[in-house]
């Protein structure tokens, strides 16, 4: 027994220190688009791999222990900045870290090593294209005293240097504790030196006068002292300068700095502001609508005239390059949707272990491209899927194992685009879920009343998750106690007029699937009028506008339906819906044919009045959750127009289907 | 007993140092987790044997060897540096700060013992 622990340890400090240093490394790189890296990082990094390679080594584990070796050298060289940190460095170093995690875990399973030496063949080219850099007589331009120079390491040594070398003012600040508090003072007081310096060291030394504890701390700033020592508020702290040998001489220009600047292209902007030029974008489309007008008009009154042609071409043309600086803007909002992926990643595999299971993670379609915003409100709903699928969906290993299955179970995580939307799908191989047990759970909850049959009505009782309320052990909301229900996911992606499918077999597994639109900040809308009221309707959900006379709508159990090819499609009259005076008969109406994922609806309207680019106001939070309603949007003209939610429309509709099936 | 404080922020290194002593028999053993902590624990009992690590967050094994041999309660205190043979440079400067050896990860049970052993009987 007395191995088998550090054992265990072993792995759960394997992973900690793997997982730590790939959230170092995703800070890099964003530091390094910035083109301002952290030394701290890069030496958090270095000690990092240094500990994994003490560890691996320890353990006789000679795959991990030879590549974190490798890992570790370069890591040095780079904070010893003898290597110049770059990108192709960067994702080399991603993917020896993803080859670390994946050796530990074989090391976990018994499975065989996978090979190595492609990875430590590309640290070596790295290493061989190196910059040298000597340069030990930095030190005399400053005069330190040599106790505190020959306890520094070899990196602290060179941090010093760097200073040195860039010309900081360099301090030894000097404090002293009492045994019992000198932690929270000491960090304290570091704490407050980050904000204006860099800590070089600190040193511990016996507090003149015998009891406590004494520091000198080395830090190396461009602030000035009178900065430094109003900034600090403990009593009996003194700030002294370390003076420089060579007082006046101009900064020395360093090599590094150009390779800095040249990975440093990008800018990091608020999409907040995003938000306002689309806006100003939305407004510059209405601006153009009347444009258009007025040439129209002016070509009625004048005929084809050389003022009418020119407004007319300057109108398209103004069409035209609207359309790239939107195209322009949408593009910069777009980010992989990898970027929360790697963040499920760890939430797998932290939970799983918490769980006590033992699950693979499979992630396809990273690459996929989705707004900002939305990736950023898509990681809660996601991550409660997933830990869904974790807690109630794959069993313990032993269950597993005595059902036939492999022990391991499987998450998949895939994206993909399919025309203005996207797909994401959270897939386990888990027991499944019942739809008998989901309906008996709901029959005693009085969420559903009369007949529902839990094979004939399947898609109707398996959304029963979706309801406020649903809770069953067997299924899906109680998420051991952290108290968020499968209405919570539905409400989150229902707000980014998304929508959520489930298929499941029993014994088999899970899959849910989001539909989500690229994009809310800007889309092109159906402008339609019933009863005297026009309404938007995002143009992504449209599939077909037919022209149809009232004899086409058939009545079935009292409701209304139209045979369009094949299928049978429920109709919905937008009058009914907001309970709008309903206007004289028409003799002519258009049925909209919405849909998303697998459902349809026809929209039955009186008249069309064309497209337009809009973009989505919120309502206010009284009006916030009406049921049909997403927000409101300007057509020009001041004209204000509700924009319909067709998620939630689609949804009223199938549930009065069951209602009335009963 | 000999009383052994074990500095390192590896927990499981910590566990196979701590393994190797108790099952050798005749030392007591503290561990500190890092520098500020080892600075906690340094005056708590009379320490036959301080085994450091370098490499490690607030303060590390140099600075704490500097320390340890500047301040008059704790001098004679032997002093044993765990390292990685990356940390080569910093091993000499741990020498030269006056420990009185060094063993470099991975090492054989047998390896540290024989230090440790040879570290005790000195004084």
């Amino acid at each position: 027994m007395k191995t088998d622990r550090p054992i265990q340890e072993f792995l759960a400090e394997a992973e900690d220190i793997l997982e730590s240093a790939s959230r170092s490394l995703l800070t890099l790189e964003d530091q390094l688009a910035a083109g301002q890296v952290n030394p701290d990082l890069v030496n958090g990094l270095f000690r990092a791999i240094h500990s994994f390679k003490g560890l691996a080594g320890m353990f006789g584990l000679k795959a991990p222990a030879d590549l974190s070796h490798k890992l570790e050298f370069l890591l040095d060289e780079i904070r010893l900045g003898k290597v110049a940190m770059g990108k192709d460095i960067l994702s080399a170093l991603s993917d020896v870290l993803g080859l670390l995690a994946r050796l530990v875990q074989q090391s976990a399973t018994g499975q065989p090593f996978e090979d190595i030496n492609g990875a430590t063949g590309s640290i070596d080219r790295i290493l061989a294209a190196k910059s040298s850099d000597d340069e030990q007589s930095i030190l005399s331009r400053v005069n330190i005293d040599l106790s505190v120079l020959q306890v520094l390491t070899e990196y602290e040594e060179h941090r010093l240097k760097e200073n040195i070398r860039e010309r900081k003012n360099l301090f030894l600040v000097k404090v002293s504790f009492s045994f019992a508090e000198f932690e929270s003072g000491i960090r304290a007081l570091t704490e407050t030196l980050k904000q204006h310096s860099e800590i070089i060291c600190t040193l511990p030394t016996t507090a003149p006068g015998g009891d406590g504890i004494g520091f000198t701390i080395m830090i190396g700033t461009a602030k000035g002292h009178d900065v430094l020592s109003s900034s600090i508020t403990l009593p009996n702290v003194s700030v002294e300068r370390v003076p420089r040998t060579d007082e006046g001489s101009a900064p020395e220009e360093r090599a590094e700095i150009t390779t800095l600047k040249s990975v440093s292209n990008t800018v990091r902007v608020d999409i907040h502001k995003l938000d306002s030029l689309m806006s100003t974008v939305g407004e510059l489309h209405i601006i153009k609508g009347e444009i258009g007008r007025i040439a129209a008009d002016l070509r009625g009154l004048q005929g084809f005239t050389d003022d009418a042609v020119n407004l007319y071409k300057a109108h398209k043309n103004l069409e035209r390059r609207l359309n790239e600086i939107q195209e322009g803007i949408l593009d910069v909002r777009m980010v992989p949707i990898g970027q929360i992926f790697t963040r499920l990643a760890q939430v797998v595999r932290n939970y799983a272990r918490e769980a006590g299971k033992e699950i693979d993670l499979e992630i396809q379609g990273e690459e996929t491209e989705l707004d900002k915003l939305m990736v950023e409100d898509l990681a809660d709903p996601l991550m409660h899927l997933i830990r869904n699928a974790i807690d109630h969906g794959i069993d313990l290993p032993e269950v597993r194992k005595a059902k036939g299955k492999p022990e391991r179970g499987l998450v998949r995580l895939t994206a993909f685009p399919k025309g203005n939307h996207v797909m994401i799908t959270v897939e386990d191989d888990g027991r499944g879920i019942d739809p008998q047990a989901i309906l008996s759970k709901a029959r005693e909850k009085g969420l559903v009343e009369g007949e529902l049959d839990a094979e004939r009505n399947r898609k109707e009782v398996l959304d029963i998750i979706f309801l406020p309320g649903f809770t069953t052990k067997e299924t899906v909301t109680e998420i051991s106690g952290r108290g968020v229900g499968m209405d919570v996911v539905k409400r989150n992606v229902s707000r980014l007029s998304g929508m959520i499918d489930i298929e499941t077999e029993l014994g088999e597994g899970t899959i849910f699937t989001l539909t989500l639109p690229i994009t809310l900040a800007i889309f092109k809308a159906l402008i339609i009028e019933t009863s005297g009221r026009r309404f938007a309707v995002p143009l992504g959900s449209v599939l077909e506008i037919l022209r149809v006379t009232p004899d086409q709508i058939e009545t079935v159990e009292k409701r209304e339906v139209m045979a369009i090819r094949d299928a049978t499609v429920p109709l919905l009259r937008l009058t009914d819906a907001f309970d709008l005076q309903k206007g004289e008969q028409q003799e002519r109406l258009f049925v909209i044919l919405v849909g998303l994922a697998e459902r349809r609806l026809g929209l039955i309207v009186d008249r069309l009045r064309g497209q337009q680019e809009i973009v989505i106001k919120p309502l206010g939070s009284r009006l916030a959750d009406t049921p049909g309603i997403s927000g409101a949007t300007e057509l020009g003209d001041k004209i204000v127009v509700l924009v319909l939610d067709v998620e939630s429309l689609i949804e009223g509709a199938m549930r009065k289907t069951v209602a009335r099936s009963q | 007993m000999k009383n052994v404080l074990i500095v390192e922020d590896s927990k499981a290194i910590r566990s196979l140092i701590r393994i190797a002593l108790e099952e050798t028999g005749g030392f007591f053993t503290s561990e500190a987790n890092n520098g500020f902590e080892a600075l906690k624990t340094l005056p708590s009992r009379k320490f036959d044997l301080i085994i450091t690590d370098i490499n490690m967050p607030d303060i590390n094994g140099l600075e704490l060897i500097g320390f340890v041999k500047a301040n008059q309660s704790f001098k004679d205190i032997p002093l044993i540096i765990v390292s990685t043979e990356k940390s080569e440079e910093d091993k000499k400067r741990g020498m030269a700060l006056g420990a009185m050896g060094y063993i470099v990860k991975p090492f054989r049970k047998e390896d540290l013992m024989a230090l440790v052993t040879k570290a005790v009987a000195g004084k």
